[in-house]
């Protein structure tokens, strides 16, 4: 089964159904006991593969000195037969005969376990996918909660209510009028800019609160005071 | 710290979006979570919450939860979301239990300019994303 399916299902069996949330601590602690499992799981999975893949590479090596037996005693037939010696030709091809045999079920052995890598691979590559998935989901889920914990003790700091959930709509209706007011603020010193010059315009630039209020020797004196 | 995520926050040391507006970086590590808060001054109402698993680094918008949604509109809602994705840059909406959401995923493996494109866009995406989905939304007055 592909791994997307796999997840999906960790994740609904863990939601807590009554609101199809999947924040109870609960749920987040089961799941981080089968990510553990998965990753012990991923580390067997591993070292089969290893034992396998040493296997195979016997089983090649043998494959490729039996081709390399074969060759040779075909090319050793061909020889003989061309020097008349058909006797020995003959010898050679029963030889040639038991090689040949010996090699077909060589090569079958090794086919089938190239085919059971390939399969391991995929097995490794998809519960690696799935591990990464549910320690994603989980790692949402924490920092989700991390950041609404704050933001209510924020709330709570300024409101001293515990206050229920932040309405996104309102605090977006928030952040539009405050980049209004920077928009308006930016506005109102362009045009003033355009209808005064010199120290008139830093005078009424300070008065609409566009900059700070006007340099002295004493805030400046004060500044070094302060360091 | 997760090498990942210091990454990420020397990615954003002194580094502002193209009107001016920084981003406060906060780290958060203990046993249970490490994460990054990073907050653009302008829309410091919607947190990016970075994390990192091995892979991937994970930079996640909460916008809202399935308790503001108008009733019934649901279906609705999550049709556009899938509708919109493909054509809303570089970040994806998401659904997380309960919270609706925007992010972006990268490799670990990105450079600061990359990371610090996504976060850009990101911040750039979340009142655009805000804007199309408030019609399905309970209006909201104050907290």
């Amino acid at each position: 089964m592909g791994f997307l399916n796999n997840v999906f299902k960790t994740i609904k069996g863990y939601g807590n159904e009554a609101n199809d949330a999947f924040v109870d601590t609960q749920g987040i602690r089961i799941m981080e006991q089968e990510i553990r499992d998965a990753d012990e799981n991923q580390r067997k999975a591993h070292e089969s593969l290893t034992e396998v893949m040493a296997e195979q590479k016997g089983i090649a090596r043998k494959v490729k000195d039996l081709q390399a037996s074969v060759d040779e005693y075909s090319e050793a037939i061909g020889k003989l037969l061309d020097a008349g010696n058909e006797e020995l030709a003959m010898e050679t091809a029963e030889k040639l005969a038991e090689l040949e045999t010996e090699l077909e079920s060589n090569q079958a052995v090794l086919d089938s376990y190239n085919e059971q890598v390939k399969e391991l691979k995929m097995i490794i590559k998809d519960s690696a996918k799935q591990m990464e998935a549910l320690k994603r989901e989980v790692a949402i889920v924490k920092s989700t909660e991390a950041a609404q914990k704050a933001s209510e003790a924020t709330a709570a700091q300024f409101s001293g209510t515990n206050s229920s959930l932040r309405s996104a709509s309102a605090s977006m209706e928030r952040i539009k009028a405050k980049q209004q007011k920077r928009k308006d603020k930016m506005k109102s010193a362009r045009e003033l800019a355009k209808e005064t010059s010199g120290g008139e315009l830093k005078d009424k630039l300070a008065e609409a609160g566009v900059i700070g209020s006007k340099s002295s020797a004493a805030s400046i004196l004060d500044r070094y005071k302060k360091v | 710290m997760n090498n990942s995520l210091e990454k990420v926050q020397a990615a954003l040391a002194d580094y502002t979006a193209e009107d001016g507006s920084p981003f406060n970086v906060t780290a958060t590590n203990n046993d249970d979570i490490s994460m990054l808060t990073i907050i653009r001054e302008d829309i410091e109402e919607f947190a990016i919450l970075a994390t990192a698993s091995d892979s991937q680094l994970l930079f996640n918008v909460p916008l809202f939860d399935k308790s503001q949604i108008v009733d019934g509109q649901a279906p609705a809602l999550n049709q556009m979301m899938l509708e919109l994705n493909m054509a809303m840059p570089l970040s994806s909406f998401a659904l997380t239990g309960a919270n609706y959401s925007i992010f972006g995923a990268m490799s670990v493996d990105s450079e600061a300019s990359q990371i610090q494109e996504e976060i850009v866009v990101l911040s750039e995406n979340i009142m655009d994303a805000l804007e199309v989905c408030q019609n399905y939304l309970i209006q909201g007055t104050s907290d």
